[in-house]
């Protein structure tokens, strides 16, 4: 799964902590959402989106495979 | 509070059995509690020196957390039946059981370190192909440990099946034993367990050690 979480937070000039301190996880977590190396819960999706002021599949983009 | 709450509990705990341990003079038991312990809390006391807060405990922890937890019970399990088998039949008259239990939580808490950092640390630091490897290493590590108990069983079972169907005599009449095959099959097992502990350590340090930003 890819991730525009990266591009996002430099949008709204927010850091890794911030954001991470915004939708209540760990700085690591939002580091490997932006890896693409973790597949968040629906709530912290919805959250991340919230957060970021937009939507899900907008942030997060499913590969085919 | 409610987490400040439970990381006192934790360490309270800790304490109470280390100095349960150090009382019974299982010095090495209470030693690796105290470093485990710390290891396993390090991230909440680095957060607490440097933002007097801790950190959250996340979905993504829960989730490493419980199958770390999981990993630990299930190799306790494991290794609690296989030290029944020679209690059991007496190949051991008189067991330490401070020493046995001590040894058996001790293996059960670095199982479950282990697979917290590597649920944590080492899987998100690898890549595809990295963890492939590590799998294959796991794997080797896995097999040769087993052909090597396996064939421990089998190196007794074999010689007594025949001095029990062809008399006690029987090897000395055949002249060699079994023992060429079971020493070269504890030879190659103990060979390909040693690569594969290597490997299996080679690739968690690099996972462990590989920046995230």
């Amino acid at each position: 799964m890819k991730t525009r979480i990266k591009e996002y937070r430099a949008k709204y000039n927010l850091t890794q902590e911030k954001l991470a301190e915004m939708v209540g996880v760990r700085r690591e977590t939002i580091v490997f959402l932006e890896q693409g190396k973790y597949n968040p819960s629906l709530r912290l999706a919805h959250n991340i989106a919230r957060v970021l002021k937009t939507t899900i599949d907008e942030i997060f983009i499913l590969d085919d495979d | 509070m409610k987490r400040m709450r439970l990381l006192w509990a934790v360490f309270i705990t800790a304490l109470v059995v280390t100095i349960i341990l150090i009382s019974i003079r299982a010095y090495y038991v209470a030693i690796a509690l105290v470093v485990g312990t710390l290891i396993i809390e390090h991230r909440e006391l680095w957060s607490l020196i440097r933002k007097r807060k801790l950190p959250p405990i996340d979905e993504r922890v829960r989730e490493n957390t419980s199958k770390a937890i999981r990993n630990g019970f299930i190799f306790f399990a494991i290794a609690s039946a296989f030290l029944m088998l020679p209690f059991s039949v007496k190949i051991i008259e008189t067991p330490d059981v401070v020493h046995v239990l001590g040894g058996l939580f001790l293996s059960g808490g670095t199982v479950y370190l282990l697979s917290y950092l590597f649920y944590d640390r080492v899987e998100p630091g690898l890549n595809e192909r990295s963890l492939r490897v590590l799998k294959t290493f796991l794997l080797v590590a896995g097999i040769s440990f087993a052909a090597g108990i396996i064939s421990v069983f089998l190196h007794n079972a074999i010689y007594g099946l025949f001095i029990h169907f062809f008399g006690a005599d029987f090897w000395d009449r055949v002249g060699v034993a079994d023992e060429p095959v079971f020493f070269f099959i504890a030879l190659l097992s103990v060979l390909t367990f040693a690569v594969g502990i290597i490997g299996i350590l080679v690739m968690f340090i690099k996972g462990l050690f590989t920046k995230s930003s």
